[in-house]
């Protein structure tokens, strides 16, 4: 059984996430937002009686967090180590001296 | 002392192998020609929404719908699944990077199915990994490593076994690998066979990224968390990593891309399992309609 702990730290996790999707604190009206909201509200009402779903919805809360986390960081990372891209091929033509044939477009 | 090789100078060069940030100075003359590289395309909306109409939830870019790589209407039958595409591109910053929003590819893939693929193949194509399974292979030099892959994979190999009733091969010698035992064959594809067309799609992304059915069915079966289960996939990289240090844009790229696919992935499956309704549709076979219990 997920602690409430984990399940509250699980939460304000997600909610960073969104907030850093939607900047500007516009991500209270992110589809997402209620969603998410009501899950995490209705697990914490019926934890008593249901035994399986907090188990599961700790499970793809987590999840989820790992996922927009990974692609945060592999963005983060990506942006930063990715340098200019490729040159074009006038570019490249240029660094020998060359230019591109005329073509009739 | 070699000659002074002026900005980069051998302080530079000890820093660089410490933390693999050569890039970043070379970043700065690199740039001028990004404006000359236009294949990326801005962000052209303002916000994504969801709408629901005949059962399917769909994707609106302001007020377009959104449509998939080959022009079908982007409908999905599940709604975290389709809060979760909207809020991947909600997500978008001044461009538009489809190459991390795995959950919109995934959806794409289903809904166009552009490879025509039937359950039948998507089966066979999944449990053909279980042939050269990640976890199959032991090495025992060196021993450090052989004890890690016993230690780390001994226990999820037990569970996956007992879980479906399966023998795992497992080869800790280069020899000719062995065909897949039929008693496991026949009970994996009567597993695959319980789960929804869109679940195959995501079962099938997901082995093609760990090349590993066994890691699969541990995260899908909630046995393992994503993070455990790309651990697991790397642990002789990881190994590597102890030994010999991380390359940051190299190692954590990697690990990053890993854990947003196999999450992704596990998310859709689930998502494409839960809704329990039964439509008819023809999809993923040849003949005109079939029905499916999406």
């Amino acid at each position: 059984m997920a602690a409430p702990r984990e399940m509250m730290s699980l939460y304000r996790n997600i909610l960073r996430e969104l907030r850093l999707a939607y900047p500007n604190g516009k991500y209270k009206e992110a589809p997402a937002y209620r969603y998410v909201k009501k899950q995490f509200r209705d697990n914490k009402r019926t934890s008593e009686q249901l035994c399986r779903s907090p188990i599961e919805m700790a499970h793809y809360a987590r999840t989820y967090l790992c996922y927009m986390q990974s692609v945060e960081k592999h963005r983060e990372l990506h942006d930063h180590y990715k340098g200019g891209g490729e040159r074009t091929v006038e570019s490249t033509a240029n660094l020998v001296g060359l230019g591109l044939p005329k073509t009739n477009h | 002392m070699a000659a002074p090789l002026g900005r980069f100078s051998v302080n530079f060069l000890s820093n660089h192998i410490v933390s693999g940030s050569i890039l970043r100075y070379t970043c700065p003359i690199v740039n001028i020609f990004k404006r000359f590289n236009s294949r990326e395309t801005k962000k052209f909306f303002k916000n994504a929404t969801i709408t629901q109409s005949d059962g399917w939830y769909e994707v609106n870019l302001d007020q377009r719908k959104l449509r998939t790589p080959n022009g079908n209407l982007f409908r999905v039958p599940n709604e975290a699944l389709a809060l979760a595409v909207a809020t991947e591109w909600n997500a978008q910053k001044k461009f538009i990077n489809r190459n991390i929003m795995h959950l919109t590819s995934l959806c794409n893939t289903a809904v166009d199915n552009p490879m025509h693929l039937t359950r039948g193949v998507l089966i066979k194509s999944i449990l053909h990994f279980m042939e050269t399974d990640t976890v199959s292979f032991f090495i025992k030099e060196p021993p450090e490593l052989y004890k890690m892959q016993k230690d780390h994979w001994g226990s999820l190999i037990e569970m996956v076994e007992e879980r479906y009733d399966i023998e795992v091969p497992v080869m800790e010698e280069l020899a000719a690998i062995p065909d897949l035992n039929p008693a496991t064959a026949e009970k994996l594809a009567k597993f695959l066979q319980s789960q929804s067309d869109w679940a195959l799609f995501g079962y099938n992304y997901a082995v093609e990224t760990i090349k590993s059915l066994v890691l699969t069915l541990g995260l899908m079966d909630k046995m393992i968390t994503v993070e455990r289960c790309v651990k697991l996939s790397r642990l002789e990289v990881d190994f590597q990593i102890e030994r010999w240090g991380n390359v940051e844009w190299y190692h954590d790229i990697d690990l990053y891309d890993l854990q947003s696919r196999m999450s992704a992935a596990a998310l859709f499956v689930h998502w494409s399992n839960e809704t329990v309704k039964i439509k008819r549709k023809s999809m993923l076979s040849s003949t005109s309609s079939s029905s499916y219990v999406v």
